[in-house]
């Protein structure tokens, strides 16, 4: 299980993946991420996160109907919303590049 | 009809369809929203919003619990923090608008009950002879505090939305309730008189003034 203190500041960035792989509604979202090793994620933590990126125009929302019940709005990566994802990946991969090497040196140090 | 009004009927008909258990959440839900100072149209999208997350949760077989994560009102909270806030502008004829409604309702329960007591009471206090209607102070104070209370009842009501915390509210209520009985009864004063036809024509007035910005905030 990943700490949610941990997760907070990647959440959106993931959450933009998963919608570039096709468009999504918040649960399905959540059980994406759950899928991918994140744990399970409430539709409450999803649908704010989803607000502000519909907000800041990184993604678009689509009712569609749905054959077991209501509507349900799906959300769509816009141009915008590509261009975050590519920030998000180009520093998280600084961020995971720099954390690797401090652990490796860590292990380094503890290692007689 | 105005896009909010359509919304909220909607709404109202879509909840009819959530069990009571999702439906006392989303309601408490949306009492906390509504004191927010975002427009009553955010507010009606994000009703819908919850409304088709808890139905289909619904038919999937979860609880509200498993949903939001637990914590209601921070959840609320987050939402909010997303959602546009209304502008100092806004807010202002967003509650002139209120004011005007409840002075409407108000006046509409005021004109029956002055005619009656000029009908049926001659003589009696805050009588006058038809079609003169007798405007005491007691009238312009309980005006105020009908006003006055409305608006904070409502606040305390939403603000504690997730708290059990319906006898601190009677209370109020009655408090309220008290001090309409004892200005009506000592402020009986006769401030001025007014003909029915022109009370009549100030309710019909303060309701369209209302409605004119309804429609205008709904734009």
């Amino acid at each position: 299980m990943i700490p949610s203190q941990l997760l907070k500041g990647t959440l959106e960035g993931c959450v933009l993946a998963v919608i570039r792989q096709a468009p999504a509604y918040g649960y399905e979202i959540a059980q994406k991420l759950a899928a991918y090793g994140f744990g399970q994620i409430a539709e409450g933590t999803i649908y704010p996160l989803l607000l502000r990126l519909e907000r800041s125009g990184a993604v678009r929302p689509e009712l569609r109907p749905s054959a077991l019940g209501p509507s349900r709005k799906y959300y769509a990566l816009t141009e915008g919303g590509e261009r975050a994802l590519e920030e998000f990946i180009a520093s998280y991969s600084e961020l995971g590049r720099a954390v690797d090497r401090l652990l490796a040196d860590t292990k380094k140090e503890e290692q007689p | 009809m105005t896009r909010t009004k359509r919304l909220l009927r909607e709404n109202n008909a879509f909840e009819k369809q959530l069990n009571p258990e999702f439906n006392a959440v989303l309601t408490d839900m949306v009492v906390y929203l509504r004191s927010a100072p975002v427009s009553e149209y955010n507010q009606e999208l994000v009703r819908r919003d919850l409304g088709q997350m808890f139905l289909e949760a619904q038919l999937r077989g979860d609880g509200p619990e498993t949903v939001i994560g637990g914590d209601y009102r921070q959840f609320c909270d987050q939402v909010l923090d997303q959602v546009p806030r209304l502008t100092a502008r806004e807010r202002a004829l967003d509650g002139l608008s209120t004011a005007l409604l409840c002075l409407a309702v108000w006046g509409v329960i005021w004109l029956v009950n002055r005619g009656l007591v000029t009908w049926l009471r001659p003589g009696a206090v805050g009588w006058s002879p038809w079609p003169a209607l007798a405007v005491t102070v007691g009238d312009l104070l309980a005006t105020a505090i009908i006003l006055a209370a409305a608006w904070y009842l409502f606040r305390s009501v939403s603000r504690t939305a997730f708290s059990d915390s319906a006898g601190g509210l009677l209370i109020k209520t009655f408090l309220v309730l008290a001090a309409l009985l004892l200005v009506n009864r000592v402020f009986d004063d006769v401030l001025l008189e007014i003909h029915f036809a022109a009370a009549l024509a100030g309710v019909v007035l303060c309701f369209l003034l209302h409605r004119a910005l309804e429609h205008f905030a709904d734009r």
